[in-house]
């Protein structure tokens, strides 16, 4: 029995102009102490499936309904409002994108962080000092005593995103959401974040939910990738076969854009072409099929399913040409055929 | 060699790095509000207007106290606005008065006006007395008979005062009994431990006596066992006064009684047996019987210094159930004179302890007076009461209200926000002008209904439209900073965090909205002394003899013309009011730089 099972995830939105489906039939499961990457470009719908996990879709204009969202057993859909907020934050915790503007300024660090453990631990004010001393001083923080004082912008970037993990992992959560954790913060500091993160999943046994949109992130930490597009699962699989073979066009051509080292230096850097669809104008088939180099007559009327290519694979994908795709891909390829 | 080196290339640098590394090491670990006061005090000019403002403060309440004439006495025999009379150059009343030297006893009437040099209790705007009118048939009848029995009567020392042809071809004698030193409060008169609560014995009213029931205050009562339960009857808001009516039978030999008066609240009905006053009882007469156990309260009847001051309807009372007055003269009425308007039970307090404490001393018109005599340093002490009222009374509006309704609002969002919105603009399209008229003309109508029944005078019509219109705009600007800072990261991390919707609004949000509220609320202040002065300009605000500076801006805009100017008139309220504002702009301009966190531990 996986921590965290997703079955059919379905969040809508309705709006003046239609009704979005920012997700549309996602299903995952998440082990204990496993990290799962969440791909995919900018209004994929990654963090709107996090912010329905944790039951934070504004109603109205959302609508969340799945068949099942299961954690440890319970429904969380079913789960009246305040056992959720119990919930967030103590079982389920998240770090955001811009350590900058995810502190209250007004507010020290301490302050902040004792604060979750006011809300969901009895805990008297000296022993929520100490615990909030230790989750500093966990994340690498020198002096914790002092930064506790301060107010956020007293404080880097890095320090201030160490701040917002130690927060996350102050109660000691099953799941970690971390919405693109780092895409605010320099390189250096980057790798430091992950390595941080890393080595706290292995100490607490936390499991990770890796929103990303940097596919370098994803195959340093994940165990497993999903791949998202216009708010459905393109493509799942373990990191490595993944990134050795992508089965979808849409994931292949997410790899191809990343620049490489050993690239031609000269060469244009390759990106998919055309627009991600809208949303609310979602046809009957495949909602790549217009951007797809691979698409065939029936993508445009049929929508493919999440099925293993192979029978008995460990991995998913929705695309009826993955065949062709694993008979060979290369970004080299296709410029030649453009 | 190389330190002398060293030296001409020390700027002074490492000193300041060394000061900087020292107080940023003595301000880490500051709260946010220590920090905020420390910066505000590091801040001149704020923290002298802070203190500006509070010296201002606390004169306006302690008005009462200070000996400066009262600012409702006319004195209109210059006929003219007096110019400043500098405190070297005017004579002020050396010593005491003494009221067997004191002259002009003649002139000691209502209506009858004071001598501008000698401010005193008696003639000046202090005026603090019963004036008993006596008709006489002739006006040969000397009045020595007539003090002799109204001094033996109450207890004190009365004054006589002028004789005057009535309409019915008689003559009108007026006598006095003005508020002296004595009726200063006392240590052991002084109502330490009120409990601000009225304890009656009720009975049914078939038992009551004729007249009119009688009731006192209890302080801090041990009562023995077996007496009827005491009732605490709430004193209503509006009772200011207790009155205590002793009839002369029981009345202790130079018992003047109390100087407590108030109304008997309506839904007291009945009568008591026994009146406690500080724990001092007495038996009414005609009143039921004293329930055995009264015996163990062990009454004690005070003595004549006790209980001093201005009993007027009990003087009244008194008089006429005593021993007939002298041939020649019938007692036709009283009034209790008062150089205030009516006063809370503090503001009586402080009068009564200015009376101790400077005696018949005060100060001359420092600041002139205006054309009908009246002193405009009072006048201007006076007014800020009602000006620092009004602010305070917008300010805790636009608080309260305000915030919490924006704030509500822009975090629900969505319809409910909508339907606010809806609400405050339906309010803001309201002519507020009208509605004033609409409602003053009402009170005027249904004056004394009103304000017995209801206690609405203008005044209250007047703080109502203020805590309709001033928390509006206010609720506006939080919503929209609200709707700005419901997306921010750090409301979704509380979110996320768990935190509960009020948890959020006023643990984060609020906090961060605040600086915008103390500008915006320092803009809300002046501008409600403007409307304040503007209705009270229409004659809708503070009625005369009241005073407000709306007032005041009012006649010394008046005055100017161009016989004369009477510079003193506008120059002075304009002052008052103009520091003030500008001590109010200085004080949120400080205020906002000391509460913004990101300006900590700098200067």
């Amino acid at each position: 029995m996986a921590l965290l099972e997703v079955k059919d995830l379905r969040v809508r939105f309705e709006t003046h102009h239609g009704t979005v489906r920012a997700v549309d039939g996602v299903s995952f499961d998440l082990e204990e102490g496993e990290t799962l990457g969440l791909v995919g470009e900018s209004g994929s719908g990654k963090s709107v499936t996090n912010l329905a996990l944790m039951g934070l879709i504004p109603s109205p204009p959302g609508v969340v309904e799945a068949e099942s969202v299961r954690f440890k057993e319970r429904d969380l859909l079913a789960l009246p409002p305040e056992e959720l907020r119990k919930l967030r934050g103590n079982r389920i915790a998240m770090i955001f994108q811009d350590p900058m503007t995810s502190l209250n300024p007004l507010l020290t660090i301490g302050r902040q962080l004792t604060e979750v453990l006011e809300l969901h631990k009895r805990v008297s004010r000296r022993e929520a000092r100490r615990a909030a001393v230790a989750g500093l001083d966990d994340v690498g923080i020198p002096s914790p005593e002092r930064r506790l004082k301060q107010y956020p912008h007293e404080l880097s970037g890095g320090m201030r995103q160490r701040v917002m993990i130690a927060m996350a992992l102050l109660c000691k959560p099953d799941i970690l959401i971390a919405d693109e954790p780092t895409t605010a913060l320099d390189v250096t500091i980057q790798a430091q974040i992950l390595e941080l993160m890393r080595d706290l999943q292995e100490r607490h046994g936390t499991a990770i939910i890796l929103v990303t949109h940097d596919l370098g992130v994803v195959a340093g930490m994940s165990n497993r990738v999903n791949v998202m597009y216009a708010g459905r699962l393109v493509e799942s699989a373990p990191a490595a076969p993944l990134f050795a073979r992508p089965l979808h066009p849409y994931t292949a051509g997410l790899l191809a854009s990343v620049p490489t080292l050993d690239g031609d230096p000269e060469a244009q850097l390759f990106s998919i072409p055309g627009q991600p669809p809208d949303l609310a104008a979602l046809g009957e088939g495949c909602a790549f099929q217009p951007r797809c180099d691979f698409a065939v007559e029936r993508c445009a009327t049929q929508r493919p399913t999440l099925d293993p290519p192979l029978a008995g694979e460990p991995r998913l994908s929705a695309c009826f040409e993955s065949a062709r795709l694993r008979e060979g891909f290369s970004p080299a390829a296709r410029e030649e055929k453009a | 060699m190389a330190s002398e080196e060293n030296k001409r290339w020390d700027l002074g640098g490492a000193q300041d790095a060394k000061r900087l590394l020292r107080e940023s090491k003595a301000h880490k670990g500051e709260s946010l509000w220590t920090d905020a006061r420390r910066r505000l005090r590091r801040n001149r000019a704020a923290f002298w207007c802070l203190v500006f403002l509070f010296v201002f403060a606390l004169f306006s309440f302690l008005a009462p106290l200070l000996p400066i004439p009262s600012p409702k006495a006319l004195d209109t025999s210059a006929g003219t606005a007096l110019e400043p009379a500098w405190p070297w150059t005017t004579p002020h009343l050396a010593g005491e008065w003494d009221p067997d030297t004191f002259p002009n006893d003649a002139d000691v009437a209502p209506g009858v006006l004071p001598s501008r040099a000698y401010g005193n209790l008696l003639n000046d705007g202090w005026r603090h007395q019963t004036v008993l009118r006596f008709h006489q048939e002739s006006a040969d009848i000397p009045p020595e008979p007539l003090l002799d029995w109204v001094e033996g009567v109450a207890g004190r020392r009365a004054r006589v005062g002028s004789l005057r042809p009535d309409k019915e071809g008689g003559y009108l004698r007026y006598l006095c009994l003005p508020l002296d030193r004595d009726d200063a409060p006392r240590v052991d008169f002084e109502p330490t431990g009120v409990s601000g609560e009225l304890l009656v014995w009720r009975f049914p009213l078939a038992e009551a006596p004729p007249g009119r029931p009688a009731f006192g205050v209890v302080y801090d009562l041990n009562l023995p066992e077996g007496l009827p339960p005491l009732e605490r009857v709430g004193v209503e808001a509006r009772t200011r006064r207790i009155e205590l009516f002793l009839t002369p039978a029981e009345r202790p030999a130079g018992v003047s009684g109390m100087a407590y008066r108030a109304t008997l609240p309506r839904h007291i009905e009945g009568s008591a047996a026994l009146v406690l006053v500080n724990g001092v009882g007495y038996p009414v007469e005609g009143g039921p019987p004293l329930p055995a156990a009264a015996a163990k309260l062990d009454l004690v009847l005070a003595p004549a210094q006790e209980l001093r001051g201005i009993e007027h309807e009990g003087l009244v009372d008194r008089l006429r159930a005593a021993a007939p007055p002298p041939p020649g003269a019938t007692l036709e009425g009283a009034t209790h004179e008062n150089g205030y308007w009516e006063l809370g039970a503090i503001d009586n307090w402080m009068l009564r302890a200015r009376v101790a404490l400077f005696g018949s001393w005060q100060t001359g018109n420092w600041m002139g007076t205006d054309e009908k005599g009246r002193d405009l340093f009072a006048r201007i002490v006076w007014g800020s009461r009602t000006s620092i009222l009004v602010a305070l009374a917008a300010g805790a509006c636009s608080l309260l209200i305000g915030v919490i309704y924006g704030a509500f609002s822009g975090l629900m969002g969505g319809r409910i926000d909508n339907v606010m919105m809806r609400i405050v603009d339906i309010l803001y399209s309201v002519p507020f002008i009208f509605v004033v008229i609409f409602l003053i003309t009402i009170v005027n109508e249904y004056r004394t209904e009103l304000e017995d029944v209801y206690g609405i005078d203008r005044e209250v019509i007047f703080f109502i439209v203020i805590g309709a219109i001033y928390w509006l705009t206010m609720a506006r600007v939080v919503r929209g900073q609200v709707l700005s800072l419901k997306n921010s990261e750090f409301i979704e991390a509380a979110r996320i965090m768990g935190a509960s919707t009020p948890r959020i609004l006023f643990g984060h949000i609020v906090p961060n909205v605040l600086s915008v509220v103390i500008v915006y609320l320092t803009l809300t202040i002046p501008a409600v002394m403007l409307f304040e002065a503007f209705l009270s300009f229409l004659g809708l605000g503070i009625e005369p003899p009241k005073v407000s500076w709306g007032l005041l801006a009012n006649d010394g805009t008046k005055a100017i013309n161009p016989l004369k100017i009477y510079w003193w008139l506008v120059v002075f309220p304009a002052a008052a009011m103009g520091s003030t504002l500008l001590a109010l702009n200085i004080l949120g301009d400080g205020l906002r730089d000391a509460l913004d966190p990101k300006l900590r531990g700098k200067d």
